[in-house]
């Protein structure tokens, strides 16, 4: 093959601006509106890349997104991008591409050892080496040998756009049938997308002869698109490839934005539209079917009306001397176009014994040599074609020099989209093809994707599917419809190819059938036919109608597989969108974030919050950095920042009954001033949650919920309210991130408090533990709760979010004198772990119950609550449950690792608990734990044996929780 | 309150971000006679209709049966909303320390929104008086379509105001490009 350049035309390229690019390592230039495939084409590049198992030397079969063989790496480094088709890379100056499955080069590749083996590595060689003799022999060279490309590893320095669509209706395909739904509905104001995946409108008009309503088919696209890019609410995008159809009208359209060289990196590479439209129209156009006969994969052997496109497009020749080879009437135009262009066509093989007469005619009329009832049975050449060897219908042989063979097996619908939907196929005999059948709600398919190949009858449905009334865009001086003839192979011996990508042939269709995989499912995966990353898009109805021949039935009865999204690959890239590095996810920041940055603050996500674990200062390790802000707390005062706390009021004349029957205990009993701790049962008795709540009148509670709870704890309440209990007059409103809450925690917390500025007495009888009180601190209006999380003496000061880091400056800096410090989450769940209080979630799981934790007597309640009646089950009332304990080692002072099981001595289960909190007490000067042991509480000084972890074989004591200060006297200081 | 402060800028677009004064009034079972008598004492249609937004002494937005966004404090509004609602349940909560507002105008608000909002916002599916309790970039949002000032309101969190930021500012690039 020797592909060139013609000295004019090319619709889609500009000869004033020549670009320089390399494939393969060599330097070639091209023109701008160039595809690579077309540039390498016109560069005389005949073997674009090597075939996935045999690694066989292959050109280019195609010029549009069905080609199998040109797959690419484009570009080296980060941005790097495997397996792009030739034919979609829009040439740039200076573009870098290699073909992706060989080594070291296309022209010389080592694998292609593989094609002198073969015949030991048939289809379901892979399934084999499952049974015999041994899959871990094969498995290294398989995994070696399997995927296109390398990726590249480093971040990806490209940005990704998403963006929502809706509209009335959405055209998928710009080519007349598509233009003239999109007009007829922009025509009525609807608003209007059309996603055309090529960079030009206009579909099989930039290639096809065409007159519309008088114009040269060019010529009325150009208009059709002045007219929809003036239309307000209409938008037409190019390089936008509908990828997927979903439920309800979805549709996933990726758009190609810029070239990788000369741009500015603010721009977005790739944008994901999701469309949701109310109408749909696919025009999806048809893609033309290989022949299958010997030696069809041999480059400079490419469908008839790739070889045209690339001429009428591209002004790329493909070849001097031209094999035309065809079973229909659609590749007679191919041999005009060759002519015109100056190549010789040497004959044009015509599989029908009696091709439509005027079409003969016209082409002899051209010095074109037409042979009815004549296959190719083989092609010969090395790399590229030289000749071919033809059979007449009496069986006569003979060779044609030839170094382009252009061929045409008829043509299939793009029907993928309308696959995904849901739509049904049919086979249509008359045309040899699958079309749409049974149609879905919201969906019209229109034109060649419904196996309308006739201008005028394709824009005709374009119009009324998009609601045109009137007469439509009329074709005017068209050739007679296209006739075609019964799908089947070439039989004559040699390797005949199926599925181009993944090296499926003729042989291993007829293994399959030997092996009974002949369901279209069974046999996709014993073959891998259709598999790879093209779908079978220009494979598929010829394995189907192979594998009806092998198995004497016929080709509707046979069926079709599925089509799945994407239509063509799309890279991660794009699916990502935004959604990367800070804005993966939003997380929540605390209204004094800033203040804890200053502070030193190494900030953790807890519960969708980033919260300081720790504040590092210099000379200190994060470990040291715990136990000093630990300790600050038992010898002197802590600042901790406990704003995510969850603060929901509940209000109204039955608050106090609402309450009583979602907390397991009572709740209307509590006073107006007093705070009480709670816990939250699910329907299963599983304690969900806890937290200490309020009342601030008679019928008003504030409850608090834990930080990670707080969202999820609202819309419980809301949803018992709403759907089990609407009688009860309650209301309730979340407030939790309307208020800020800075807890002061130590012996010196009171102190601090009045160096601050506290307008209401703060002593212990005035204001005791688990009291709360309104007043000022620090002259910002406040609500104060004695509530303790560390066994120490606490105020946790709540005020409006906005005042929160006014309000940590005037608590830090009257803290200075008493040697306040910040707290962390790290040191406050150390100090809650000495203290042995309860952290749901960390110590309970989806199982626990309140007995488990030491809150049995919620039972002796006379009042209803949920979860209640679960309590009761056998199984919630066994003595062997995991009961949640203290741990102590015995003999060392290193802490445990969490989530190490125990065992004692004795016993038939594996484990008898596990530990779930733990750390290392500055204050004891030992380890300190809690865990969840069976029967625990009847356990008390028994000694078990650390069974998984780092201290496998240490031995831990259980204790009542609680290693510091166990009678709780410091609290009420 | 403080001035707005422009978070991005771009041609044919502007973000300005602000404290806002917002109270959630929340109403049990609020018959017509209560809203009228709300109506009456702000000076507006009260809004029944799910998602839309009534203007008069005081903004209000639907969110929900019973639930509405006042945009004021709520030690302003709480003399007229109890003397129109009388003995009926009713809560009123100032959230306003806990709220931002973006104001997002320009010929370009729109497709700016798109990127991140699934919301058809087309002023055909969403005209002046609509808002809606929506999803802008992964975070709840209250969204008020334009109306007199020709910028869209988005109300949200202030805890999550960091990451819209961040997202206003990387989905501009383009435009400034």
């Amino acid at each position: 093959m020797s592909g060139s350049r013609l000295a004019e035309g090319g619709s889609a390229i500009d000869r004033s601006r020549p670009l320089r690019f390399t494939f393969d390592g060599r330097a070639h230039t091209g023109f701008a509106g160039d595809t690579l495939a077309s540039a390498l084409l016109a560069a005389g590049v005949s073997v674009v890349g090597r075939s996935f198992k045999y690694h066989r030397p292959r050109g280019l079969l195609a010029a549009g997104v069905e080609e199998p063989n040109a797959l690419v790496r484009l570009e080296d480094g980060p941005r790097t991008d495997v397996n792009l088709r030739a034919t979609e890379i829009e040439l740039y100056d200076g573009l870098a591409a290699a073909p992706v499955n060989c080594w070291p080069s296309a022209r010389f590749d080592v694998g292609a050892i593989n094609a002198a083996i073969s015949r030991f590595i048939p289809a379901g060689f892979y399934y084999k080496t499952f049974m015999w003799p041994d899959w871990r022999w094969f498995e290294p060279p398989i995994r070696r040998a399997a995927g296109l490309g390398r990726i590249s590893t480093s971040p990806d320095p490209d940005r990704y756009d998403e963006r929502h669509a809706h509209c009335d209706l959405l055209v998928v395909g710009g080519g007349p049938a598509g233009l003239a739904a999109a007009l007829a509905a922009s025509r009525r104001g609807e608003r209007v997308v059309l996603a055309e995946q090529d960079p030009a409108l206009g579909g099989a008009a930039l290639w096809r002869a065409a007159t519309i309503d008088g114009l040269e088919g060019a010529a009325w696209v150009a208009r059709a698109q002045a007219e929809l890019d003036a239309a307000p609410e209409t938008t037409a995008l190019v390089r936008a490839t509908a990828i997927g159809c979903f439920d309800h009208n979805s549709v996933a359209v990726l758009e190609r934005l810029v070239d990788r060289r000369d741009r500015d990196a603010r721009r977005p590479r790739l944008r994901l539209w999701r469309v949701r439209a109310r109408r749909i129209v696919l025009a999806t156009g048809a893609i033309e079917r290989p022949l299958v006969f010997p030696g069809n994969d041999r480059p400079g052997v490419m469908l008839a009306s790739a070889v045209q496109q690339n001429l009428e497009r591209w002004a790329a020749l493909a070849g001097e001397a031209a094999v035309i080879f065809t079973d229909n009437d659609s590749a007679y135009a191919a041999a005009h176009a060759l002519v015109g262009a100056g190549a010789q066509v040497v004959a044009l093989l015509d599989r029908r014994p009696a091709p439509p007469k005027p079409l003969v005619e016209a082409a002899e009329a051209r010095g074109v040599r037409v042979l009815p009832g004549t296959e190719v049975t083989a092609t010969h050449g090395a790399p590229a074609l030289s000749a071919v060897t033809a059979r007449t219908r009496d069986g006569a042989t003979f060779k044609l020099q030839a170094d382009l063979l252009a061929m045409s097996g008829g043509w299939n619908p793009a029907v993928h989209l309308f696959s995904q939907t849901g739509g049904a196929l049919a086979w249509d005999a008359a045309q040899a093809l699958f079309k749409p059948s049974a149609m879905v709600r919201g969906y019209d398919v229109v034109g060649a994707a419904d196996a309308r190949f006739d201008l005028g009858g394709a824009l005709e449905q374009g119009w009324r599917a998009g609601g045109g009334h009137g007469a439509p865009p009329a074709a005017s001086g068209e050739a007679r419809p296209w006739t075609f003839s019964a799908i089947g192979r070439v039989a004559a011996p040699g390797k005949a190819f199926l599925d181009f990508q993944n090296d499926v042939t003729v042989d291993d269709l007829a293994l399959a059938r030997r092996e009974s995989f002949v369901s279209v499912e069974h046999l996709k995966r014993y073959t891998t036919l259709g598999m790879a990353p093209d779908q079978g898009k220009t494979s598929n109805v010829n394995a189907l109608a192979l594998m009806a021949e092998l198995t004497g039935r016929g080709v509707a009865q046979t069926g079709t597989t599925r089509f799945r999204p994407p239509y063509t690959p799309a890279a991660f890239g794009a699916f990502g969108g935004r959604m990367r590095g800070e804005l993966f996810r939003p997380r929540r920041r605390l209204p004094a974030h800033d203040r804890h940055i200053e502070a030193g603050a190494v900030f953790e996500e807890y519960g969708g919050w980033l919260r300081p674990a720790c504040y590092a200062h210099a000379g200190a390790t994060p470990s040291e950095a715990v136990r000093e802000e630990a300790l600050a707390v038992r010898r002197g005062v802590g600042l901790f920042d406990a704003s995510p706390l969850g603060k929901i009021e509940v209000a109204g004349p039955d608050a106090a009954e609402f309450l009583d029957r979602v907390y397991a205990n009572a709740m209307s009993t509590l006073k107006v001033g007093r705070a009480r701790y709670g816990l939250m049962l699910n329907e299963l008795g599983v304690v969900i949650d806890d937290g200490v709540t309020a009342r601030l009148a008679e019928d008003r509670f504030l409850v608090g919920a834990t930080g990670a709870g707080a969202a999820r704890i609202a819309a419980w309440l809301e949803e018992w309210l709403q759907c089990e209990w609407p009688h009860l007059d309650v209301l309730v409103a979340p407030v939790t991130t309307s208020l800020a809450v800075l807890t002061l925690s130590g012996p010196k917390a009171r102190a601090v408090l009045e160096a601050a500025g506290v307008d209401i007495p703060v002593d212990a009888a005035a204001f005791p533990h688990m009291a709360f009180r309104d007043g000022r601190v620090a002259g910002t209006p406040a609500r104060i709760f004695r509530v303790s999380f560390t066994g120490e003496v606490s105020y946790e000061i709540n005020v409006a979010a906005d005042r929160a880091g006014e309000l940590w400056d005037r608590l830090l800096a009257a803290g200075r004198p008493h040697g306040v410090r910040p707290v962390g989450i790290d040191a406050w769940m150390l100090l809650r772990t000495e203290k042995g209080y309860l952290h749901v979630g960390a110590d309970t799981d989806g199982g626990t119950a309140p007995g488990d934790v030491g809150w049995g007597h919620v039972l002796k309640r006379t009042h209803d609550f949920i979860g209640r009646r679960s309590l009761t089950r056998p199984a919630n009332l066994r003595e062997d449950r995991l009961q949640f304990v203290g741990l102590e080692v015995v003999g060392s002072s290193a802490p445990l690792t969490i989530g190490g099981h125990l065992k004692g001595a004795g016993g038939d289960e594996p484990s008898d608990g596990y530990v779930t909190s733990s750390g290392f007490s500055p204050v004891l000067g030992r380890g300190v734990a809690l865990g969840m042991v069976r029967g625990g509480r009847d356990r008390l000084g028994e000694e078990l044996m650390v069974a998984s972890g780092p201290e496998r074989g240490a031995r831990v004591r259980v204790t009542a929780p609680g290693a510091y200060d166990p009678t709780g006297e410091r609290l009420n200081g | 309150m403080a001035d707005p402060s422009a978070v991005a800028h771009a041609p044919g677009l502007s973000i300005a971000e602000s404290p806002v004064a917002v109270s959630l009034l929340r109403v049990r079972s609020p018959d017509t006679g209560l809203t009228t008598a709300l109506g009456d004492a702000f000076g507006l249609e009260w809004p029944t209709r799910p998602n839309t937004v009534g203007e008069g002494r005081v903004r209000a937005a639907w969110l929900a049966p019973g639930e509405w966004a006042l945009f004021d404090a709520a030690e302003v509004l709480a003399a007229p909303v109890t003397a129109a609602l009388g003995e009926r349940l009713h809560h009123l909560s100032d959230v306003s320390a806990g709220r931002r507002l973006w104001r997002v105008e320009g010929e370009r608000a729109r497709e700016l929104l798109a990127k991140g909002c699934g919301l058809d916002i087309h002023p055909r599916s969403f005209p002046p008086g609509s808002c809606a309790q929506t999803v802008l970039a992964q975070v709840a949002i209250l969204l008020i379509a334009p109306g007199g000032d020709g910028a869209f309101s988005i109300i949200a969190d202030a805890t999550l105001a960091a990451h819209l930021r961040l997202w206003f500012a990387e989905a501009v690039q383009e435009f400034i490009a």
